[in-house]
């Protein structure tokens, strides 16, 4: 079963363009460095992510 | 993270400067605190949560002080109260201390400082340097709220196997196994695309704005039926926690006992019924989505040998003799029977006419292999049948069954109800009520989850709309971009969510279940449920009431468990963005207090492997005998906790602990 799903979760990862997985990763990244806080109010989370899309999609 | 020291200062019976060094050995990897009852055991588990947190779950919190070192204040003296934590994490060294000033003013009144803290961590060329954000490099090294994990108290650690609290196991799960940063990021990237949308609708036309204003309108709604349906859940939750009371206060009067057992275990088989019912059903919509057509084919197939047997290649063709088998003769010019089949001879003629009469085998072949077909088609179709008679039969059955067990279940109530004994009577009169109103709301929950997914159909109906409406502005068209690519990453995100999180479960259920095995004696399974509950049940696939203890040791492997996991996924060669995981101790407070003598042995035995770092504070009297033997070979540190105390001592009347290492 773990490795039926963990074979599943590969094959999704390799249909990602490289766009989409640079994308990805960046917002895990971004989530990452304010996983901890203890109150999300004030973060520019949202806005983060908005930029990474924005910097990978700009045509 | 691993603990190096603790300092105390003047921290609550601790008087002075009191110090543990904490066992960083990979062999010896436990330190056992032990002392007697009142010795400053509970103070000492409670003083890393202060020193981290600020919280100290504790009477009196506000005397962090100690009273001796007060009472020796001259005036317009001060002292600091304070413990000092020394850990090792991501790489670095820290030192954490938070303390307040004690002062006592000039006209004998004490005045408390506000609690203040700093941290440093070593930097590469050994130099100190001060972390101003604290808060959030703690929860980033040791999240607070997981902090009951790591820093229990083997008193109150059962808490976790009682209903209600799947939610608190599901948050640790969650976040130590880096599935609540995929949350995160599914919802603050929908958010994102929220606002690309805004962004669409201000630059398009009047078309593209309505259609986002009604997509707006559209989710809305959802997300409202989306709070209504968690409230009417939480509801529930409440109502089982209540109906389980009841049904608990039922198993204690001697009255009910009987009957409630027997209610359990006709639910039990009903909920197995229930279970087989549905795979009944399961499987005949299989056989009939698969297999289906076959209860057509008869017309066609009879239709099909009709023609054949009537005006098939059998009579029209000569049979037994194929073409090749001639040519080879007139090529040969000799007939079978010896003759030469000479130019414009009527023997030519006639092998020539016998010629064209037969065919290709292929023909034959096919003829033959469709007719074959044809019986096959006709035995899958009796089988499809004989299948289907058989499933009717055992869905019959299991309906009979099903409504069998609720009428007796629902017997069983009634009898409950018209009890002789008015408290029994009672108490189910309410479980009825609790009941019903459980019923009721999940009606409504079954008209929201209606709602939400007629919802849903619209929405993408709209987006679909939106997708194909044709954007003449650049920038239009690029919001739109980035709206999609939002889209897709979050269904990229949920798919990947959904695999995640069954691989934690899995991972996290066989760990679960081995660790279960070596601390419990009796052969109970334990399962992680669907909802993050931690269940018990017996070799009959029973659900288990556990004792104290057993709840202790069922909720001491969970925390194993998920400390272990958390471990080896940091520790993977190969990691990924999605994997968490951490290093974590584990520090106990009398872990073994309501075990028996076996269990005592058993968790002894085995609790070392389950963190890099064990810190065990305990009582002397569950120290010594069976967790002395097993454990000692592992104990890298060994302090004792000496209390004074003030009756016996008279050189010292003063209440104090003083920690003292034992080589």
């Amino acid at each position: 079963m773990i490795e039926e799903k963990n074979e599943e979760f590969q094959a999704i990862l390799k249909g990602l363009s490289g766009e989409q997985t640079k994308i990805l990763k960046e917002i895990l990244e971004a989530e990452k460095s304010f996983l901890h806080r203890e109150n999300l109010q004030g973060t520019p989370i949202v806005s983060q992510i908005m930029d990474i899309v924005k910097e990978r999609v700009d045509e | 993270m691993l603990l190096k020291k603790i300092v105390l200062n003047n921290f609550r019976q601790y008087y002075g400067y009191q110090e543990l060094e904490f066992s960083q050995l990979q062999n010896k990897n436990v330190t056992v605190v032990h002392g007697e009852n009142g010795s400053g055991k509970t103070a000492l588990l409670h003083s890393f949560g202060w020193c981290l947190y600020g919280d100290l779950n504790l009477p009196n919190p506000e005397n962090i002080c100690n009273e001796h070192a007060l009472s020796n204040l001259q005036k317009d003296q001060s002292i600091e109260s304070y413990v000092e934590l020394h850990f090792e994490a991501f790489s670095k060294k820290y030192s954490l201390k938070r303390f307040i000033v004690v002062e006592r003013t000039n006209d004998d009144r004490i005045l408390y400082g506000e609690p203040q803290v700093s941290m440093q961590f070593i930097g590469h060329e050994g130099q100190s340097e001060r972390i101003e954000n604290y808060t959030e490099e703690i929860n980033r090294i040791l999240p607070k709220d997981l902090r009951t994990y790591f820093f229990f108290d083997g008193e109150r650690i059962d808490n976790l196997t009682k209903s209600g609290n799947n939610e608190d196991i599901e948050k640790a799960i969650k976040s130590m196994m880096g599935l609540e940063i995929l949350e995160r990021s599914i919802r603050h990237t929908d958010q994102a695309r929220k606002r690309f949308r805004e962004e669409l609708k201000e630059l398009g036309d009047a078309k593209t704005q309505e259609v986002y204003s009604e997509l707006e309108k559209l989710e809305q709604e959802r997300d409202t039926y989306i709070e209504k349906r968690q409230i009417k859940q939480d509801n529930i939750k409440v109502l089982d926690k209540q109906i389980e009371e009841r049904e608990i206060r039922l198993t204690q009067l001697e009255g009910a006992k009987k009957l409630q057992e027997l209610r359990e275990s006709k639910r039990e088989e009903l909920y197995q019924a229930e279970s087989r019912l549905k795979e009944i059903e399961k499987e005949l919509v299989n056989t009939m989505s698969k297999q289906g057509y076959l209860a057509f084919t008869s017309p066609i197939m009879e239709k099909a040998d009709e023609i054949l047997d009537s005006n098939g290649p059998e009579e029209q063709f000569v049979k037994g003799i194929t073409k090749d088998f001639i040519d080879k003769l007139i090529q040969d010019g000799k007939c079978i029977c010896g003759e030469e089949i000479k130019e414009d001879s009527i023997h030519l003629n006639h092998l020539q006419e016998l010629a064209q009469a037969t065919t290709s085998n292929q023909l034959i072949n096919t003829v033959n292999y469709f007719k074959q077909n044809g019986r096959t088609v006709e035995e899958r179709k009796e089988n499809l049948f004989k299948n289907l008679d058989r499933l009717k039969k055992a869905q019959s059955s299991e309906s009979t069954n099903i409504r069998l067990l609720n009428e007796k279940i629902q017997e069983i109530s009634t009898q409950l109800s018209e009890h002789t004994t008015e408290d029994i009577a009672a108490l189910e009169e309410r479980r009825k009520e609790l009941s019903n109103q459980k019923d009721k709301i999940n009606q409504d929950i079954g008209s929201i989850n209606g709602n939400i997914e007629r919802l849903d159909e619209e929405i993408v109906e709209l987006e679909n709309e939106q997708k194909k409406m044709e954007l003449k502005e650049t920038k239009s068209n690029l919001a739109q971009k980035r709206m999609q690519t939002c889209r897709n990453l979050i269904d990229v995100m949920e798919n990947i969510l959904e695999i995640r999180e069954t691989i934690v479960k899995e991972q996290l259920q066989d760990r679960i279940s081995k660790v279960y095995s070596q601390f419990l004696r009796k052969n109970y399974s334990i399962n992680l449920s669907e909802d993050y509950m931690l269940n018990v049940f017996n070799e009959k696939g029973n659900p288990v009431a556990m004792s104290q203890g057993e709840r202790q040791i069922t909720s001491l492997s969970f925390i194993g468990a998920i400390v272990d996991i958390a471990r080896e996924t940091f520790n993977k060669e190969t990691q990924n963005a999605f994997d968490e995981g951490g290093i974590y101790p584990l520090v106990m407070d009398s872990p073994f207090g309501a075990l028996d003598s076996d269990h005592r042995e058993r968790v002894a035995k085995g609790i070392y492997k389950l963190a890099d770092q064990v810190i065990v504070i305990v009582s002397t009297s569950q120290w010594e005998g069976e967790v002395e033997e097993q454990m000692k070979s592992l104990v890298g540190k060994e302090y004792k906790l000496e209390y004074n105390d003030p009756r016996y001592n008279k050189d010292k009347p003063y209440e104090y602990t003083n920690v003292k290492e034992v080589n």
